[in-house]
């Protein structure tokens, strides 16, 4: 965005609004960078606690035979694993980046709706204690998966599904008031001169996976109601002894299900579009089609649920329009792609560990891209469904796609937070252990997945033992690493060499206007924007 | 731009509200698309009011057969048995059909079963009339009692030329609880 001149703002020095002392700041707090920190912590507290789950599930997978656990606490741990990284960790980490980022990169004082913001978060630790909880209370814990089919938790669920249910709802709820919010502050609260048009596409994306929030997010609440109304009110939603149909849940769940893997993804595409500019010292190239392409993944990403149950017997005709509706989504994506690659050709690059992740994650999303597209064509789908494949795929998205987009906007924006630029040695080795330990982990999942070792199973047949060695060995690498993340991140809030305004040389935007650390009001007299 | 947000909060608000009752407007909408359609095997069990007016016989049909094959399956926490006493029929399209199937309770207690029917291919199940079926109720079956279910039904001449065999499943729910509950 260099084409935008700004007026220097003022700042009073010593500003009369600090932040309350004592703990109980945090409880009461409406400031959007209170918040914006207390949703990054709580997701990287959620991260650990998934990643822990995640090294109990390598470990047991270690080699064939049962050497930890039950089948059924198998089964907890990946249904839990799952519901706690996608709304524990993902979720989260982008709202706390986009309450931490979009006021001061729209030149917003603070939130719109600082209250009801408080609330959406303090929704969440009650929401994952509930569902943690499952696991030290009596009987077994949600078991499911975390896409929760009827009937295995309908019928077949146990109690602690009721827990499951409640605590969807308020997830639900803090997502949807948190969408509620970014709206409001992005349609009314950008600095004079500031059109929707000059937006940092950070601002876009989010703008855009808050409408997706707000639409699909009501969905999976009204599904896990109906759950709830089967379980106890003698319905039949899903019950096909009283004239339901369990394969409605799956049509539901996944109406709700496909836009939510875009909601995890759109946010990382807008960090793309800030870091990789950044750091080749260039203009995003194509910031219009970018916009078009991020609003038309969304639009698509309604059309497009039922590919992920071609196996359930559709007619053959709705197959080949789900086919080939999935396939139409690689072409904006693909816009996105050439233009971060046309934007780093022939640009002046250095590769400090933002540019690092935002590098890898180009080239590892895109992986997990093309094996999307292969999931998506019906005939292959046959073979790949519910096996180690899809395991791959959406790891391969997920991990290098929203993780690595969520660490390395910590990276570009944690100088601009806490004042210290963070130890880049460290940094550089938290990377390549990241980006090495990930393709051992999750690359010989595509294999296994192939040769037809189904998902979900605690017991493998001998001939899969050789590349679930090495994608355990490769998990507890990657597991590690992020520890060394954890002790990054407090280092820099604890000291570190001095950042300035303009933490990098390359970077443009309002919130490189504001002093680093920046006021507890991010602007207080709304910025000029030409 | 200190405009107020509360318009916008509202509007994005009713929107929520909308999508959460859309997900329940889906179940009849669902319903309305597979009976429509015929996808899913779902067939329509009430009467049909075209039956008066279907060519019961068309002679230019001649010897055409479809083999209706039938198939039982029962939910595993059902202590019952169902077994069709034809496993498969050979059925002119226009004419009426009928074959009966056994039910045998294993159990000790009366037990209300209801049987949910499902129809493959499912592009077909638009062509499958019926005119009488024992899962249009529940069906009360006494202790250690066998019991013949009867099916009357016929398929229609306009089923598809390429169609030349069809299975007819049913699978057996025990809704004994269901029915205790409601107090019948």
């Amino acid at each position: 965005m260099s084409s935008i001149a700004i007026d220097p703002p003022d700042h009073p020095i010593d500003h009369p609004h600090g932040p309350k002392p004592g703990l109980l700041r945090w409880v009461f707090t409406t400031n959007h960078k209170d918040i914006g920190t207390l949703y990054l912590w709580l997701s990287l507290t959620m991260f650990i606690v998934g990643g822990s789950m995640a090294m109990c599930i390598r470990a047991e997978l270690f080699k064939p035979g049962l050497a930890f656990f039950e089948p059924g606490f198998f089964n907890e741990l990946t249904t839990l694993h799952g519901l706690i990284m996608i709304f524990g960790a993902v979720m989260p980490g982008f709202v706390g980046l986009a309450n931490w980022m979009i006021p001061m990169m729209i030149g917003a004082p603070d939130m719109a709706l600082p209250r009801m913001n408080n609330w959406s978060f303090w929704l969440l630790p009650f929401a994952f204690t509930l569902l943690i909880s499952t696991l030290f209370i009596n009987g077994p814990a949600p078991d499911f998966g975390w896409t929760a089919y009827a009937p295995l938790s309908t019928i077949y669920g146990p109690k602690s599904t009721d827990f499951f249910i409640f605590s969807v709802h308020l997830m639900g709820l803090s997502s949807i008031m948190g969408a509620i919010n970014i709206i409001a502050t992005i349609l009314n609260l950008r600095a004079p001169g500031l059109t929707l048009m000059k937006m940092p596409i950070f601002v876009w994306t989010w703008l855009i996976t808050a409408f997706l929030l707000i639409a699909v997010m009501p969905v999976l609440a009204g599904a896990v109601t109906m759950m709830l109304m089967d379980r106890h009110f003698d319905t039949s939603f899903f019950n096909a002894a009283g004239g339901g149909d369990p394969v409605m849940y799956q049509h539901i769940f996944w109406f709700f299900g496909h836009p939510e893997v875009y909601i995890m993804i759109l946010p990382s595409f807008g960090i793309m579009s800030e870091i990789i500019p950044t750091f080749s010292r260039k203009k995003l190239f194509g910031y219009t089609s970018m916009v078009y392409a991020t609003s038309s993944i969304a639009l698509l990403s309604f059309l497009v649920w039922a590919h992920h149950m071609f196996t359930t017997g559709l007619p053959v005709i709705g197959e080949i329009y789900f086919m080939l509706a999935t396939m139409l989504i690689a072409v904006p994506t693909g816009v996105k792609i050439f233009n971060w690659v046309a934007t780093m050709f022939r640009g002046a690059l250095s590769f400090e560990t933002p540019m690092l992740f935002a590098t890898a994650f180009l080239i590892m999303f895109t992986i997990g891209g093309f094996s999307g597209l292969m999931l998506a064509m019906v005939p292959a789908d046959y073979q790949y469904h519910d096996t180690y494949f899809v395991v791959a795929h959406f790891h391969y998205v997920l991990v290098p796609g929203a993780v690595f987009g969520i660490i390395a906007a910590v990276y570009y924006w944690l100088p601009k937070w806490t004042g210290h630029y963070y130890s880049e040695t460290l940094g550089k080795i938290h990377f390549w252990l990241s980006a090495v330990s990930i393709n051992v982990l999750f690359f010989p999942m595509h294999f296994l997945g192939l040769a037809g070792m189904p998902r979900r199973i605690p017991d493998y047949a001998l001939e899969f033992a050789d590349f679930n060695k090495i994608a355990s060995v490769g998990g507890f690498v990657f597991g590690c690493a992020q520890i060394l993340f954890l002790l990054i991140v407090i280092r820099t809030i604890r000291g570190g060499p001095k950042a300035p305004a303009a933490v990098w040389e390359g970077a443009h935007g309002l919130e490189w206007t504001l002093p680093s650390p920046p006021p507890y009001h991010s602007f207080t007299t709304p910025p000029k924007v030409y | 731009m200190a405009k107020s947000p509360k318009p916008l909060i509202i509007s994005l608000c009713i929107i929520a509200a909308l999508m959460f009752g859309f997900t329940f407007a889906l179940i009849p909408l669902y319903n309305v698309f597979c009976s429509i359609t015929g996808l899913n095997g779902k067939i329509d069990s009430k009467f049909p009011e075209q039956f008066t007016r279907t060519k019961i016989h068309d002679p230019t049909i001649g010897e055409r057969r479809v083999v209706v094959e039938f198939d039982t399956n029962r939910n595993a926490t059902v202590p019952c048995e169902l077994s069709a006493t034809q496993a498969l029929l050979q059925v002119i399209p226009g004419e009426l059909a009928h074959t009966t199937f056994r039910v045998k309770n294993l159990s000790d207690k009366k037990i209300v079963i209801q049987a949910i029917p499902s129809i493959s291919p499912g592009h077909v199940a638009k062509h499958l009339k019926k005119l009488e079926c024992f899962c249009f109720d529940q069906q009360t079956v006494e202790a250690g009692e066998t019991k013949d279910l009867p099916l009357r039904f016929w398929l229609e001449t306009e089923i598809p030329k390429n169609v030349h065999r069809l299975t007819l499943s049913y699978t057996l729910f025990d809704v004994t609880a269901r029915t205790k509950e409601k107090g019948t």
